[in-house]
């Protein structure tokens, strides 16, 4: 038995005895349990922690006496890319996702208040740890051992050998694992009665939804730099996993400010909370089954069982908790009038949940076809296309309205004159694209965009105007330090705007051609003109490779040479993958992929994305709109001192 | 007047955007590969997707319309090709779940919308800089 699974076994009993501790603890009253619940749970970490430490050293030692070390690395695979291999395969993934529920559970230990709410949480969070942990010792375990010691391995698949790939799966993961505290924080406070909940887990929501974009934007950095077929996003089951949890998260993030504000809302975020774990599993799930076909699945595996009893006992649970305590979460009235702040939350909350319901549908439809008709149908992107691109430009609409409206209520006069410029803006949009010959969803993506960024940079001007004549000489960035979420908020709606725009460029306005160019002979593409100057051949110990040299030249000027690359490896199944060569303008990209190749032409595929960059520029800004808002208040709370003696003065 | 107007601008745009002759890029995004990969025909570049684009283009120069070539690709290869179901039996369910959805959404909206006692606690924006220990919470 390996010394990395008897400490993971160590993690197991460890969890088993602090979730019993919890337990016992909250229903006897009895705080000293608590406390050992608490050591346990810093037990269970330190032994993860030193389990995975065991395996990435297995890996950087090519000792494949481990299965999974054998089946995912090699002699040849460099250092950097044998430590990510380390969640490469199902087994690594699921100890990676341990390891970051323990160390949720430690920083939720060491930083919040030790009361009943946290009691609940911790308890909840070790029943889910327990659950990872016991597929961990025993149908995941990732120290099988072979018995012998193979020459060498497999080695890792190249496409997983990208720094994107490095970064995708943490990063994902870290959003994953941080749904499962939220999920916790909703249920306990549900079952302790207590608005607090939505207080303290904001931080939290906040923090996963960050993670969450994150992995969602290097997955789909991946797709365009690495997969070579010249997208971002293919609306397959494994993407749309990963989507599934950000809407439903972005919908609490909202509607949480409503519970605050109006103590409403209790069971719908409760509801939220549950949809956005509930698709996390499903997303771990339907990743590592192989039960929906997908080009990023890990195959077929005996996970089935385990995870299909988590997705129905996590219903369960919810929807009994729910039963109990419906004297607490009984509706109540959120709204005083329909042209406020609270009544755009309700329908922003209906789009990202229509979306999100949208495409979970979409992505377990084929399975719902094979039930009844015995065939497996295949949900492209032309469905999600025709059925979100609506949602999405109302969306973005409403990004607008929420900006707009205040809370509370709004007189007509004030809205008329809230909303005059971004209406301007937006038949401003609507008469520049038809005049620039746009097709009709561009129009109206350029025409909503301007709309809602509008409202935007309008309300940035009058808050200055207001801050100024409210706090005097404070400085405008104390001003906004002190509302952090609320330009937190309006910083990510600015990302999202550049997200959109950029998607939308590059389905109504992409251009592309097959071309076979001649060597020597310019061919113009666009406002580029391409000549094949050389073929380029290359063998290693590692892959062989077949590249094509191409001068881009524009206006005259000699922009660079470009090396689109078909690269055969020859460890494992000896794949081919396509290196495509990226040349950015931004917010464009042109983008070559090579098809193939001899001394005297080159097949390829040219693109020209038109605002590509806008959606890696949007992802950026969006994470640092969460990072704004998620500025802890102690750091700043010494810069508003000013702002109180203004305050005091003035009242 | 103005609202005459704006309804003949949005017909003229969406006019605009229909009334063009069937292009390769049309169908493409329709039909998968049939090589297997699993990927749209537009986004996979290997030799059996180069041949089926042949096949089309062929079927638009003889001035076949979209569902004709859709129609012919499916007797061909199978409906395996479709990107997406057909929008009948089992699977139009695919297509009205979304319709039934956001209706039932704003039939809820509806009812939230007219109920207006609610009361008013705090501005969400500014209880960040207060210590929600202190807030008085419901229990």
């Amino acid at each position: 038995m390996d010394i990395g699974y008897i400490f993971l076994f160590i993690a197991f009993i460890s969890t088993l005895y602090s979730t019993a501790a919890y337990y016992f603890g909250i229903k006897e009253k009895r705080a000293s349990y608590l406390k050992n619940g608490e050591k346990a749970i810093y037990l269970s970490a330190a032994t993860t922690l030193v389990s995975s430490a065991l395996l990435v050293y297995y890996f950087l030692t090519d000792n494949f006496r481990i299965e999974y070390v054998a089946y995912h690395s090699n002699i040849a695979l460099p250092a950097a890319y044998k430590i990510t291999a380390f969640w490469a395969g199902s087994e690594g993934s699921l100890l990676l996702w341990t390891i970051l529920i323990m160390g949720y559970a430690v920083a939720y230990v060491r930083m919040e208040k030790k009361d009943l709410l946290s009691a609940y949480t911790l308890l909840i969070v070790n029943i889910i740890a327990l659950f990872f942990l016991s597929l961990l010792i025993s149908i995941q375990n990732p120290f099988r051992d072979l018995g012998f010691m193979p020459s060498d391995g497999a080695g890792l698949n190249p496409l997983l050998q990208t720094p994107e790939m490095a970064a995708h799966p943490p990063t994902l993961f870290l959003g994953y694992a941080g749904s499962a505290i939220v999920y916790a924080l909703a249920l306990a406070g549900v079952m302790t009665a207590n608005d607090t909940w939505v207080y303290r887990g904001r931080k939290w929501i906040v923090f996963t939804w960050i993670w969450l974009t994150q992995g969602i934007f290097w997955g789909a950095l991946w797709a365009y730099d690495v997969l070579g077929w010249g997208g971002y996003w293919a609306w397959d089951p494994v993407e749309n996993s990963s989507l599934l949890p950000w809407l439903t998260l972005s919908a609490l993030m909202h509607s949480v400010m409503i519970q605050e504000a109006r103590r409403g809302m209790k069971l719908w975020n409760i509801i939220l909370a549950f949809m956005t774990f509930e698709f996390v599993i499903l997303g771990t799930y339907i990743t590592r089954s192989g039960v929906i076909s997908s080009v990023h699945a890990f195959g077929q595996s005996n996970l089935t069982p385990p995870f299909t009893f988590m997705l129905f006992a996590v219903f369960a649970i919810t929807l009994y908790i729910i039963y109990e305590r419906k004297d607490y979460i009984k509706s109540k009235d959120i709204i005083e009038a329909a042209a406020s702040k609270e009544a755009t939350f309700l329908f922003n909350n209906l789009i990202l949940v229509t979306s999100a319901l949208t495409v979970f549908w979409g992505t377990i439809f084929p399975l719902i076809s094979e039930g009844i008709t015995g065939y497996k149908v295949t949900i492209g992107p032309p469905f999600y296309n025709t059925v979100i691109t609506p949602l999405a430009f109302f969306l973005i609409i409403l990004l607008g309205l929420c900006i707009a409206f205040p809370w509370r209520r709004t007189s007509g006069k004030e809205l008329l004159k809230r909303l005059r410029l971004p209406a301007a803006a937006f038949v401003a949009g609507l008469v520049y694209s038809i005049a620039v010959g746009h097709r009709f969803e561009m129009v109206i993506a350029i025409s909503s965009f301007l709309f809602a960024i509008t409202t935007h940079l309008q309300q940035y001007i009058w808050d200055t105007a207001s801050f100024r004549e409210q706090y005097g000489n404070l400085s405008l960035i104390k001003i906004v330090l002190r509302r952090r979420r609320r330009y937190g908020g309006y910083t990510a709606h600015l990302g999202l705007l550049l997200v959109f725009i950029g998607i939308a460029g590059g389905i109504y306005a992409q251009e592309y051609e097959n071309v076979r160019l001649q060597i020597h002979q310019p061919a113009n593409f666009g406002e580029y003109t391409l000549i094949y100057s050389a073929p380029d051949y290359e063998d290693t110990p590692l892959k062989t490779t077949w590249a094509a040299k191409i001068e881009i030249w524009k206006d005259g000027r000699l922009l660079g040479v470009a090396r689109p690359a078909i690269e055969q490896y020859k460890a494992g199944n000896g794949e081919q993958i396509r290196k495509v060569y990226i040349h950015t303008e931004f917010p464009k990209d042109l983008y070559l992929i090579l098809n193939g190749i001899d001394e005297n032409s080159a097949l390829l595929t040219v693109k020209i994305e038109p605002t590509v960059n806008l959606i890696w520029l949007g992802s950026w800004v969006l994470t640092a709109g969460g990072v704004f808002a998620l500025i802890p208040r102690r750091f700043v709370r010494g810069l508003f001192e000013g702002a109180k003696k203004k305050e005091e003065v003035v009242s | 007047m103005k609202l005459k107007a704006v309804i003949v601008l949005f017909l003229l745009l969406i006019a605009g955007g229909k009334a063009l002759a069937v292009t390769l890029d049309d169908i493409q995004s329709d039909v998968l590969c049939t090589c297997g990969c699993g990927m749209i025909l537009k986004s996979c570049e290997c030799g059996t997707a180069a041949k089926l684009r042949e096949e089309i283009n062929q079927m638009i120069s003889s001035g076949m319309t979209k569902e004709e070539i859709i129609a012919e690709l499916q007797s061909t290869y199978g409906k395996e090709i479709l990107a997406n179901p057909p929008k009948e039996g089992v699977f139009a369910g695919l297509w009205y779940y979304p319709v039934v959805l956001i209706s039932a959404g704003l039939i809820v909206l509806y009812v939230i919308l007219k109920r207006r006692r609610s009361e008013w606690y705090a501005d969400p924006d500014e209880i960040i800089n207060e210590d929600y220990e202190d807030l008085e919470l419901e229990h």
